[in-house]
């Protein structure tokens, strides 16, 4: 069996605001295979940028704080890294790629400067090697007139072209693992389409893994292999991309695809908004964090968190979801949700 | 203050719908009557109560705001009356001082006694008359106090009342002409204190306006109102006014000004504002350039309110927030200026007293062989304690009323 | 190309701005009492006549203004009311290079102290160090420089004898009163730095600098250090005035023979033509300063344009 190549086990960070402790990640567990793509759902403030950020180290410490939980990157566990330590995986064997590519980029030093500094820190490029390998990476990640444009600013690139230069920046060392926090949110709709070709062209060719942060599951659905959707800082359902597609278990996953447009439902077929609001993350409810927009809530759900089962007809532990009427809505399916008076 | 428009229903031909709109429209007026707004200010002071160091600085400000207002009825010393023979340079001491002045109006109410006794003995009476009258004019209070104005009179009286000849004594020392250097800070702070909300308020008045104009008009008026706001700002000013009170102070045009009834401390006060309302404008004229298209500003020009309606009761108060926020700065920057001037010996002048010119009187006497600290040290330790709790101050408000300005 | 048209729209509203300073100061000079003939003695009817003449006061007021406008632009500023034996042109440029070097001392020492300090504090924010610099900072805006120098000169020239008390020519005899002259702005410039510095770390992009496993010091020295100094850049204008003046008080306090100095006796003694050959130096300067800072700021950052 392939070992994986990074295993976070029961990460929890919480924020120390003026107004009150927020508890951004709860209890959150996932491995990540080589060459794979992991897809992460949930909405803004579900814990989902977070969680990745702290497994990078990147969450400010003040006000953040890792109160328990460990990431294995191999051997290391990455959560307890000094800061010298971490400078040689960060960039060089995990890189990450940030969503709004107008922002990533610093404004007051050319691509070229940007570029080359990764290289040169971690694979001990001279300048001139650096520039060299900078021009081929913003080849392959396909700007055009590389050569002439590697010494413009960020700020004469459109937004396309910035996350490719993101892109090619996190590739520059050929990572193990590319974290892309929300790649395509800030993008036009076509050039998302070629963001996305891209990424996995390079991952086909690179054969890196990716972590896939989005809240688009027409995203998830075209690059990421398995799924984990996220819900007020848990981890509410996991499984493969088709099963999810498929079968979904938990009411949130539902509510989700539900929202969004489906080729194979009838045209006239209105979206369904999931009512209510994300949930307040500095006073969670007790029990299920999704009880209060939830059509099946019953007394029970308020009681205690629902704890992660496996119900996968497959090998053990394929599908996991949380929820105690998991399976009513395994009967019922999607087309519960039309006949219940709150949808 | 932002007015909205009352959103306006679809015409509804049925009675009953409408019926239940007009019943909806009130539950929802109830809801919003019942809910209290938080206004800015409220909002920003409880921020600012929040913030330690500025409420320190605030109480800090009010001390020393009420002493200057009842500095005459402090048992203070003369601040002007010199006694170079027996009180020069004085080190700090606790010796007691006295005025002398409660004698004095006991011989004056005597000799007015004796005049309403006396009969009408034309010559002597006149005599009397006139050495009362003499004595009237050369009342310790005029002479001690230069010719105070009548509030300030009535402080000293009741003071005298109070206090008799008492005195504190010069616990900060004298200065070279023997006169009390506690006193004189005291006293100083009015003149300080003055230029600081009297200068700020000129600025604040052709800011506000300049920049409220030239923002609500925009286009072609916009334009020319901002290129002379770009040249004023180059010109160096403060050289101006250094040359301009050069000029006031020359006797004549001093007796001239004079004889209109215009103040030299007056025309002063009055340029330093004049010259410190160029960034106040630019940025009213920012806000307003934004505001301006907001709906409210529509809302007022559909109920037919003018164009200067429109600036001052609309706009104006809506920047009111940044306003204070520059204000904050203002004042220190005026206070210091005044001082510095002063100091050169280019603003207030004697025989009135500023902060700026004591420490000036301080930096004369300075000599190798013998160190008169106590004459730098309290006037710059007030000047500098007055300017510094303002700064905080300002820090804080701009905080509590600007939260985007937070850490600047 | 960009450049030349920017210098030249530049030096064009200069000189609108240094006209508009030299009719101001014209006009009140003419306006009001003063000037070489209202001195202390009872001058002869010919001593008068002949000084009239000399400082063209028996032409008519526009004939005047002309002929001092003309004289103003091919650079002399004519004899000196008051130095009787020296034109103003000889003053200035006997001060100048004095002033100048104050004003650049005081200025590197602003901008080293100050910067370090702001940056430090950011860095370290809510420590003990930034706590102490932004007091220090606070503390140095609100004192007004010539407060400062007099407690400096009791401290350090009085009773602990390290530094002459006034005077010009050693470096001995500048270091302090360059001190007090930048104290001040050192405080302004590290509350900008650190301000700067704070809503730069908070970008996006030093995330992404972070994620490429650079240190904390080249993402701070190469990523940050660049956009943060922009507010210190745009201050410098203001800055410079600042300096300026300063400088008035302190070559008073410190009796340095500088353009301030003249241009304070000048001042106090009525004697207009060296005040203002000092005023029209002094706006030309301050221009000069606020177009330098302009193009540094548009070099800094790339995204500025120069209009």
């Amino acid at each position: 069996m392939v070992q994986p190549i990074l295993q976070v086990k029961n990460l929890e960070v919480e924020f120390v605001t003026d107004d009150g402790i927020v508890s951004a990640v709860n209890d959150i567990s996932f491995d990540l295979y080589p060459g794979e793509t992991l897809g992460i759902v949930g909405e803004s403030g579900s814990g989902k940028s977070v969680t990745n950020l702290t497994v990078l180290g990147l969450i400010p410490q003040p006000p953040g704080r890792v109160i328990n939980g460990e990431a294995l990157f191999g051997e290391q566990d990455l959560l307890k890294l000094s800061h010298r330590q971490f400078q040689t995986i960060r960039g060089k064997r995990i890189a990450m790629i940030f969503q709004d590519p107008m922002t990533a980029l610093n404004p007051f030093l050319t691509i070229q400067d940007q570029l080359i500094e990764v290289s040169m820190l971690h694979l001990g490029h001279t300048r001139n090697q650096a520039i060299v390998h900078a021009v081929e990476l913003l080849e392959l990640v396909g700007i055009p007139a590389a050569a002439s444009r590697v010494t413009e600013y960020p700020h004469q690139f459109s937004g396309g072209m910035r996350q490719r230069v993101m892109i090619a920046m996190a590739l520059s060392c050929d990572p193990d693992i590319l974290i892309a926090d929300e790649p395509t949110t800030a993008l036009d709709v076509t050039i998302q389409a070629q963001i996305l070709d891209l990424l996995k062209t390079m991952q086909d060719r690179l054969g890196m893994a990716i972590i896939f942060i989005t809240h688009d599951l027409g995203v998830v659905a075209s690059i990421c292999d398995r799924v984990m959707v996220m819900y007020g800082g848990r981890k509410v359902e996991q499984t493969d991309t088709k099963t999810l597609f498929a079968s979904a278990r938990h009411p949130y996953t539902l509510g989700l695809l539900q929202s969004a447009p489906r080729w194979d439902q009838p045209q006239q077929t209105r979206l369904q908004a999931i009512e209510g609001q994300p949930p307040d993350m500095m006073n969670l409810p007790a029990g299920c964090a999704f009880a209060p927009r939830c059509p099946w809530k019953t007394d029970e759900c308020s009681v205690a968190v629902p704890e992660l089962v496996s119900g996968g007809t497959a090998s053990p532990g394929s599908h996991l979801f949380a929820c105690i009427h998991a399976d009513q809505i395994q009967q019922t399916g999607l087309t519960a949700l039309e006949e219940l008076p709150h949808a | 203050m932002n007015q909205t428009p009352i959103p306006t229903t679809d015409e509804q031909p049925d009675k009953s719908s409408k019926r239940m709109e007009l019943q909806r429209l009130a539950e929802v007026m109830s809801v919003a009557q019942s809910q209290q707004g938080v206004s800015l200010w409220s909002d920003g002071w409880k921020r600012l109560k929040r913030n330690r160091v500025s409420m320190l600085s605030l109480w800090t400000l009010v001390i020393i705001v009420v002493l200057a207002i009842i500095t005459p009825a402090l048992p203070l010393q003369s601040p002007i009356f010199q006694d170079v023979k027996q009180r020069e340079l004085l080190s700090p001491e606790f010796k007691t001082y006295k005025l002398g002045i409660v004698d004095y109006n006991e011989t004056l109410a005597l000799k007015r006694q004796t005049l309403i006794e006396m009969g009408p003995l034309d010559d002597q009476r006149a005599a009397l008359q006139a050495e009362i009258e003499g004595l009237e004019a050369r009342h310790p209070i005029n002479v001690y106090w230069n010719d105070p104005g009548f509030i300030s009179q009535a402080m000293i009286k009741f003071r005298i009342f109070i206090f008799g000849d008492y005195c504190i004594p010069s616990i900060c020392g004298t200065d070279k002409l023997g006169r009390d250097v506690l006193s004189r800070v005291c006293w100083g702070s009015r003149v300080s204190l003055a230029c600081g909300l009297i200068a700020t308020l000129v600025s604040l008045l052709i800011g506000v306006s300049y920049g409220a104009i030239s923002g609500y008009f925009g286009g072609r008026i916009d334009n020319i109102m901002m290129r002379i706001i770009d040249v004023a700002y180059s010109i160096p000013f403060i050289f101006i006014v250094i040359f301009i009170m050069s000029f006031l102070s020359a006797p004549k045009v001093r007796d001239t000004l004079n004889e209109y009834g215009i103040n030299q401390i007056t025309v002063f006060f009055l340029m330093i504002g004049a010259i410190y309302w160029l960034t106040m404008a630019r940025v009213v004229r920012g806000q307003v350039l934004s505001l301006k298209n907001e709906q409210f500003v529509d809302a007022a020009k559909t109920i037919g309110t003018s164009q200067w309606g429109i600036i001052f009761k609309h706009l104006v108060p809506n920047v009111m927030g940044i306003v204070i926020v520059y204000l904050t700065l203002t004042i220190p920057a005026v206070i210091r200026f005044e001082a510095f001037l002063s100091f050169l010996g280019m603003g207030v002048q004697a025989p009135d007293i500023s902060w700026g010119m004591l420490v000036n009187e301080g930096i004369q006497v300075i000599t190798p062989i013998r160190i008169y600290w106590w004459m730098i040290i309290f006037s710059g330790l007030a000047l500098a304690l007055t300017l510094f709790s303002l700064n905080f101050l300002g820090d804080g408000v701009r905080d509590a009323l600007d939260p985007k300005l937070k850490n600047r | 190309m960009q450049l030349l048209v920017f210098l030249l729209k530049r030096l064009g509203w200069m000189l609108i701005t240094v006209w508009v300073v030299f009719t101001l100061s014209f006009f009140l000079m003419r306006a009001i009492p003063g000037g070489p003939l209202n001195g202390e003695r009872v001058l002869s009817e010919s001593v008068r006549a002949q000084l009239e003449q000399r400082y063209n006061l028996d032409d008519p007021l526009f004939v005047q203004y002309t002929t001092h406008l003309w004289n103003t632009i091919c650079f002399d500023f004519g004899p000196s009311y008051k130095l009787q034996d020296f034109t103003v042109n000889e003053v200035l440029a006997q001060g100048f290079p004095v002033s100048a070097a104050l004003g650049i001392l005081g200025m590197t020492f602003a901008l080293l102290l100050g910067m370090t300090a702001g940056v430090v504090s950011a860095v370290c924010r809510t420590s003990i160090y930034d706590f102490s610099f932004m007091l220090l900072a606070t503390l140095g805006i609100a004192i007004p420089s010539f407060v400062l120098a007099s407690m400096a000169i009791v401290l350090f020239v009085f009773y602990f004898q390290f530094f002459p008390a006034a005077g010009w020519g050693e470096l001995k005899q500048i270091v302090l009163p360059a001190m007090c002259l930048g104290a001040p702005f050192a405080g302004y410039i590290a509350r900008l730095t650190r301000t700067g510095m704070l809503e730069i770390l908070s970008n996006d992009y030093i995330r992404t600098a972070y994620a490429k496993g650079l240190s904390t010091r080249t993402v701070i020295l190469r990523h940050a250090l660049r956009g943060s100094i922009l507010p210190v850049v745009s201050y410098l204008g203001p800055a410079c005035a600042g300096i300026l003046t300063g400088s008035l008080v302190l070559e008073k306090i410190f009796a340095i023979p500088g353009m301030g100095s003249h241009f304070i006796e000048a001042a106090l003694q009525r004697d207009f033509t060296l005040g203002m050959g000092a005023l029209l130096t002094y706006t030309v300067l301050l221009y000069v300063m606020n177009t330098l800072v302009d193009l540094s700021y548009s070099i800094i950052d790339p995204r500025v344009v120069l209009e």
